[in-house]
């Protein structure tokens, strides 16, 4: 059960920094993890350049013609194969959600991100309907607030429940260390609390929320 | 490795690499499934060319005897080479 991707066709949804978060967390605590930076952008293959200590590995070169050989590959050799992918409805994120085996889907809190997120879901479920497969999948909520839910938050998260979309009970919250992370090219634990405000509660934060995901991922491997 | 630990390191062992593979699907299918929602290709297209790039040519011509000529003519039609394919290749086979 080890294929995670990380999708929402709106830029901006926190794809690249949930990635990062929960890879690096998950390999920090022992499992072996790879990510695919399906991201013109390569945020994460250019975090990976800097000195960090954190085992994770990244490859950077995937495209439309090279992600199932990779997935194929990757899936038996690593414990979490996670797939970062680029805010735009393309080909291949539509690829690498039928080949999921867990799906990630980052929101902020507004109706931007959830429309579009709505388009991946609505992707998803047609193709589960096609190959006739479960692709599990979960709304994660992106730089909310630790502190108060705002009125719109809570609006979508209520629109979200009543249409019984399921949803991370953990939300990646609003930290200055996870842009740290990119800054510094470091993990979580590698961070210097001086340069960086808040550590504490930003690694309490991703230890929850990569808890939150193994357990998924064990209880997605029990159903199937 | 500083960071705090909660315990979920035991419930890391139940999850291992995948022993068989998935069921196949063909990518033709996903695309297909894909640009009914208006997730396409966006990917530039390169166009592709059979010309290899080269270095700058030069003439040569020669008037060698018959027999040379139609030993030449035979070797470039057997291995589909033009001429000058065809003299880099037996330069290259006589370590020229």
């Amino acid at each position: 059960m080890p294929v995670i991707t990380v999708a929402n066709p709106k830029g901006g949804a926190g794809k690249s920094t949930a990635t990062l978060v929960l890879a690096t967390s998950l390999a920090q605590q022992g499992a072996s993890v790879v990510i695919l930076d399906c991201d013109p952008n390569r945020a994460i293959e250019g975090w990976r350049a800097g000195d960090s200590k954190n085992p994770v590995i990244v490859d950077g070169g995937i495209n439309e013609s090279s992600i199932t050989s990779k997935l194929d590959e990757y899936r038996k050799k690593f414990q979490f194969v996670f797939v970062d992918l680029e805010g735009t409805a393309s080909r291949l994120m539509s690829r690498a959600l039928a080949r999921a085996q867990l799906v990630v889907i980052p929101i902020q809190a507004s109706p931007p991100d959830a429309e579009l997120a709505a388009r991946a879901i609505h992707l998803i479920q047609e193709e589960e309907q096609a190959f006739e497969k479960t692709i599990p999948y979960r709304i994660l909520f992106t730089r909310t607030s630790p502190a108060i839910a705002t009125k719109l938050e809570r609006q979508i998260t209520s629109q979200l429940s009543a249409s019984d979309v399921p949803m991370f009970h953990n939300h990646l919250n609003e930290r200055s260390a996870y842009k740290a992370m990119f800054f510094y090219q470091r993990d979580l634990n590698e961070l210097d609390p001086g340069d960086v405000n808040g550590l504490p509660a930003a690694r309490d934060n991703a230890f929850r929320l990569a808890e939150e995901l193994v357990n998924l991922v064990i209880d997605a491997r029990a159903a199937a | 490795m500083s960071g705090k630990n909660l315990g979920f390191g035991g419930k890391l062992a139940n999850i291992t690499p995948d022993s068989e593979d998935p069921a196949k699907i063909s990518d033709a299918k996903i695309d297909e499934v894909g640009e009914r929602h208006g997730f396409v290709a966006r990917e530039p297209v390169q166009k592709l060319t059979r010309r290899k790039p080269s270095e700058p040519s030069a003439n040569l011509n020669i008037r060698p005897p018959v027999t040379t000529f139609n030993r030449f003519l035979v070797f470039c039609e057997q291995n589909r080479m033009s001429y000058p394919e065809a003299l880099k290749e037996l330069m290259d086979r006589a370590g020229v």
